[in-house]
């Protein structure tokens, strides 16, 4: 495994004299992995996502993408492009007055020659299916579309790493799934790394590794099933327990015994009728 | 509410749609200069003459040439009025006793009507055929050697785009805020004059908070995307200038020449 991001004892706050924000956060990014990194309102998963890519610099510790420390004033500009942000409006991020616009954006930023950004935008726009909508204007696309644009418009600058910060909370049932959906192409088949900051437990249990957030500190990090194990612990902290995991937790304290937790709904069902056969 | 959307645009595929924007703007800027060379019969119908032949090419329906001169109708109609009246020059056509119209007044009232009437033709002909970005593109285009004497140009370019961008998601909100305050009794199109002003407060204030809270999201994912000013910076929009509008630019050019030597 290869790390791509690493934090080192990151604290930061906004302003001197007001508490911080981030408390001696250490975490690391795998090559290929989807992380999700979940916690309460306030718990500092926006601003750890903007540390990450520069817009906001530590002060205590070190922030390394690839290598390029967010401190080196040149490394800043490697660092944007490496990683990129999904944010959670879809409407605020989109700077174009026209999809072909606003994905090339961040190309135009770069200094890119407009053959090789036509050619870029050509593959972004296809790899999130919204080849169709080159000239539509934003306010002629769903929440969902809008989304997808903002992802084309990053991956046209090939980053190593995208972060969705809530970037599905503003949509629909459908947006959701869609954009969701499309991440989960673009990590595999092109072996993209996600990171995904989300209120949602039941997308994070789809995570390959997840990290739980509370009061500016990392409190749990590992593979979701070891992670809702401490169920107590996420409920403490305000976050909803995805359905299938709150049946389980009620049937066990009624003494019914789950060796293991699982997370989807299919498998409950399953479990549940071995149960049923055991009795 | 769409119109304000897309300005006035409207879409299609003529001689004009096609012209570089720079070779439509600048047409525009030099058209405003020479239409005051004009002071005789001859030279208004030449200018005439063009603007005519330059409508019948765009192709557009007239009625969105007459909507774009439907607000100074007015003015038109009085400037008209003002020169008839109070131009004493020349033989004296009619006396209505309190009045006198003298022919000088009558030819002053149709030149200076006709000059206005001519101006606004032609740079709504230049909106109608142009989406607002072009324009924007098209002026920063002509205004980039000014860069160097320390103009904004880019930024300035930018901030127009962004705010065409925006238009229509602002529009969209206020209507949505509207309805919200409807809801609650609010009266924006009925009541007397104090009653309605009053209930604009409650549709500007969440205007402007969601507006500020959009800005500084937009500013962060610029930022995240890589923006840093308009140094080394490429644009995907391109301007070509065609033989089109070469060709545009001799016209203009014989048309001036035309009218120095006609005129009087
Ligand atoms: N620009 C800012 N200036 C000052 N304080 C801020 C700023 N942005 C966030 N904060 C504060 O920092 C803390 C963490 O905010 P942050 O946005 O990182 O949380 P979050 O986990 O992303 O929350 P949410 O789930 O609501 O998005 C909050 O207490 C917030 O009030
Ligand atoms: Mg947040």
């Amino acid at each position: 495994m290869e790390e791509l991001i690493s934090v080192q004892n990151v604290s930061f706050r906004y302003q001197e004299e007001h508490p911080y924000v981030l408390k001696d956060v250490g975490l690391s990014v795998q090559k290929g992995e989807w992380l999700a990194i979940v916690g309460h309102n306030g718990s500092g998963k926006s601003t750890l996502a903007r540390l990450l890519n520069g817009l906001l610099l530590p002060e205590k510790g070190d922030v390394l993408v690839e290598g390029f420390n967010s401190r080196d004033e040149e490394s800043i500009w490697e660092i944007r492009r490496r990683v990129g942000i999904v944010f959670q409006n879809p409407d605020n991020q989109f700077v174009g007055t026209s999809v072909q616009d606003d994905v090339a954006f961040g190309l135009e930023n770069s200094g890119m020659p407009r053959e090789k950004m036509l050619k870029r935008i050509a593959e972004s726009v296809k790899k999130v299916r919204m080849e169709d909508f080159l000239d539509q204007e934003p306010h002629r696309l769903s929440g969902g579309q809008k989304q997808r644009v903002a992802i084309a418009g990053i991956i046209a600058l090939r980053p190593s790493i995208v972060i969705l910060d809530e970037a599905t909370s503003m949509l629909d049932p459908a947006g959701r799934k869609e954009v969701l959906q499309t991440m989960r192409e673009l990590k595999e088949e092109e072996g993209m790394t996600v990171i995904s900051i989300t209120h949602d437990l039941e997308e994070a249990a789809r995570a390959d590794r997840m990290i739980v957030m509370n009061a500016g500190e990392v409190i749990d990090e590992g593979v979701p099933v070891d992670v809702f194990e401490k169920g107590d612990m996420l409920e403490k902290i305000g976050l909803d327990l995805p359905f299938p995991l709150q049946v389980q937790r009620a049937l066990r304290e009624k003494g019914y015994d789950f060796s293991k937790l699982t997370l989807s709904q299919e498998e409950l069902v399953n479990e549940l009728w071995t149960l049923q056969s055991k009795s | 509410m769409q119109n304000i959307i897309i300005g006035q645009y409207v879409p299609g595929q003529s001689f004009i749609h096609k012209l570089d924007p720079r070779a439509k703007l600048l047409t525009a800027f030099l058209f405003v200069i020479i239409v005051f060379l004009a002071n005789n019969w001859l030279t208004y119908a030449l200018l005439g003459a063009f603007t005519l032949i330059a409508v019948f090419v765009s192709r557009l329906p007239l009625r969105y040439i007459y909507n774009g001169l439907k607000p100074i109708l007015l003015v038109i109609i009085l400037t008209f009025l003002l020169h008839v009246f109070l131009t004493k020059e020349g033989p004296l056509l009619f006396d209505f006793g309190f009045l006198e119209v003298y022919e000088g007044g009558v030819k002053q009232g149709v030149f200076i009507s006709l000059r206005l009437l001519f101006l606004i033709m032609i740079t709504s002909l230049l909106t109608l055929t142009t989406t607002p970005i072009d324009i924007t593109v098209g002026i920063e285009s002509l205004l980039g050697p000014m860069k160097k004497i320390g103009l904004p140009v880019h930024e300035f370019a930018l901030m127009m785009s962004i705010a065409l961008r925006f238009i229509p998601t602002l529009l969209e909100e206020t209507e949505k805020i509207m309805k919200a305050q409807s809801a609650r009794g609010a009266q924006f199109s009925s009541g007397p004059i104090k009653e309605r002003l009053k209930s604009i407060v409650p549709l500007l204030v969440p205007l402007f908070v969601s507006a500020f809270k959009r800005a500084e999201d937009l500013a962060m994912a610029m930022e995240a995307r890589g923006y840093r000013g308009g140094e080394g910076r490429t644009s995907i929009r391109l301007l070509k200038w065609s033989g089109k509008d070469t060709t545009l630019f001799i016209i203009l050019l014989m048309l001036s020449v035309g009218l120095l030597l006609l005129r009087s």
